[in-house]
């Protein structure tokens, strides 16, 4: 989770990653910072994202963002 | 059958007595009719053309649900290792993406065949000429069925949510035709998702009087929003901009600012009619407007207007361009060699222009719409690029943001641009939107709205004075809709209260309302589309 959390402040560093558990819902990130968020984690874990998971809930927090790589990298 | 015809008000009360009168699990039936006579009563062929899109869709989207039903049988048996199940998820995702790709070339080549035929050949002509080949100028006398552009979209969403698995197919024929003919929503929106209204659509609804109170209350707003203040400002702004080549730049502008508050007047009256209408059965239809002139910048103006379009757009074109395997390498490699910065900007670059040409595009067949498509994809990636520098000199400067003025000055800003766009957008041509952009800049001539001038277009001095009245109490609602849910803080009030309101709303309808014998109405903007 600590390394998920700085690959993600290195692509969103003003983003409160730490305390925020709506981030899309919310409107703290759009859709080109989601963009952003699955370039970094894509080329840090080496996984697909495919386009079924661009739900906002996979995208809130970082729990919820360490949960959809999880899965990803199961399938 | 207009929505704010009277035969419409008949049509709904008929409609809403069979619906309670029949069994809850068959008032969908009911529900089926309305569709079929609302729709027929436009043109038997338009329904052709939409039961064509209904019918490919509903084939396509079952053929998908019986795949994903054989993977799901295949992996509950546990019989193959995980190689196996890898690939043979694969080759399912394949062969549902081959029907995909069948259904989306089907209701796609349909809306292209009616609505960019005569488009595609004026163009083709165009060049022809450019090039001094001979042609005959011919071109087809198409049918535009109702809400072409709104249900194709539906269609999409539908075929691709059956694709990815978020949805189950529907497999009863006739309750997927209910579901994409839905009346309240099928001439101008929202654009639904079947996730949503699907699930509402076929649940069993018992009668409420606060739903028939809440629908009532929505389709008395929305008449209000409509004939009196849409109407009004639409004979202002067809006047002012039927004699652009003379009119002065304050004029015009004024014109195009009148224009800017009457497509809202306009589109979000026909959204409360239409969830007003929904509503009477017990359906909620997703909000399409979130009072869009509050908007502190562009990207957020159209998050806030026509809400499920800019959705859908982000859901099925900018996503998937975004996170294809083309964009995400160049993001890689510009991130690389530039920084992250500059690969964020130019991955979001592609997908915006796309998404916005798209939307021009869809609001129908004409350049001026490409290009103020092409004006907000820029504004933007402009905004995109520029926000982090404007918020370093915001700070250098030292200016107050969280208060007031800079939250006006913000609104200000976004409702100026969105003006700009909005001259493309209700000029006949791209030429004619430049003339009147020119004359705005170049021209002042006060005069033409001095000493009651500016009453001789179309709308005078009485007439003024209803529309600036409608304007502060459209403004008083929607400032009261920011803080709380108006609806239900109304449903609070003292009895008498609510009547007086009420009784007020219906007889300023009654009284201020553009509508009756010889009075021809402009019809809503966004069913043109």
């Amino acid at each position: 989770m600590e390394e998920l959390l700085n690959v993600l402040k290195r692509a969103l560093p003003k983003v409160d990653w730490e305390t925020d558990m709506a981030l899309v819902d919310d409107g703290v990130i759009d859709s080109v910072d989601v963009v952003s968020v699955i370039s970094e984690i894509t080329d840090e874990y080496d996984i697909e994202i495919p386009s079924e998971e661009m739900e906002p809930e996979n995208f809130n927090s970082v729990e919820a963002i360490y949960e959809m790589i999880q899965r990803l990298k199961e399938d | 059958m207009s929505y704010t015809s009277f035969i419409y008000l008949v049509f709904i009360a008929l409609t809403f007595c069979a619906y309670y009168l029949i069994l809850p699990r068959y008032r969908w039936v009911i529900l089926l009719a309305a569709n079929f006579v609302f729709y027929a009563v436009s043109g038997w062929d338009n329904l052709l053309v939409i039961l064509l899109s209904i019918t490919a869709s509903y084939l396509v989207a079952v053929r998908m649900g019986d795949l994903h039903a054989r993977f799901r049988e295949v992996k509950a048996a546990g019989e193959l290792d995980k190689a196996q199940l890898k690939e043979l998820k694969e080759q399912n995702r394949k062969q549902r993406q081959r029907w995909l790709v069948l259904g989306l070339i089907v209701v796609l080549a349909v809306l292209i065949a009616v609505k960019y035929t005569n488009f595609l050949l004026r163009n083709v002509y165009s060049v022809m000429n450019l090039f001094g080949i001979a042609h005959d100028d011919l071109f087809f006398q198409l049918v535009m069925p109702l809400g072409i552009s709104f249900y194709t979209f539906q269609i999409i969403s539908y075929m691709v949510d059956v694709y990815k698995g978020k949805i189950e197919p529907q497999r009863n024929f006739l309750k997927y035709a209910t579901y994409v003919s839905f009346f309240p929503s099928v001439v101008q929106g929202p654009i639904p998702r079947y996730s949503d209204l699907g699930t509402q659509m076929f649940a069993e609804h018992r009668f409420s009087f606060d739903n028939l109170h809440d629908g009532a209350l929505l389709i008395l707003w929305g008449f209000a929003k409509k004939l009196i203040l849409a109407e009004r400002l639409n004979f202002f702004v067809t006047d002012v901009y039927s004699n652009y080549a003379t009119n002065s730049g304050v004029l015009l502008m004024l014109a195009t600012m009148a224009f800017s508050i009457q497509i809202y007047a306009d589109f979000s009256s026909c959204m409360d009619i239409a969830s007003g209408t929904a509503r009477l059965f017990g359906i909620r239809l997703a909000p399409n407007f979130l009072r869009p002139y509050f908007s502190k910048t562009m990207p957020e103006f159209w998050r806030r207007w026509h809400v499920t379009l800019g959705n859908w757009f982000k859901d099925y074109v900018f996503y998937p361009i975004s996170i294809s395997k083309f964009s995400l390498k160049l993001n890689k490699k510009v991130r690389k060699l530039f920084g992250g910065e500059v690969g964020r900007i130019v991955t979001s670059c592609i997908p915006v222009l796309a998404v916005w040409i798209l939307t021009g595009i869809w609001h129908g067949p004409e350049w001026k719409y490409v290009i103020w498509g092409l004006f907000h994809g820029m504004l933007i990636m402009l905004s995109t690029i520029f926000a982090p520098h404007i918020e370093n000199m915001v700070k250098k400067l030292h200016i107050r943001t969280e208060c007031f003025s800079f939250r006006l000055f913000q609104m200000c800003r976004t409702f100026f641009l969105c003006c700009v766009g909005r001259v493309f957008f209700r000029a006949g041509s791209v030429r004619m939107s430049l003339t009147i952009l020119k004359r705005i800049c170049t021209t002042t001539g006060f005069y033409q709205i001095a000493n009651g001038k500016l009453y001789l277009h179309g709308v005078n001095a009485a007439n003024m004075k209803v529309v600036f009245f409608a304007i502060v109490v459209l403004f008083t609602v929607s400032v009261l809709q920011e803080k709380m849910d108006v609806l239900e803080a109304f449903k609070k009030q003292n009895l008498i209260f609510r009547w007086l309101l009420i009784y007020a709303l219906f007889f300023a309808v009654l009284i201020f309302g553009c509508y009756g014998p010889g009075f021809d109405p402009s019809g809503f903007i966004y069913e043109k589309f």
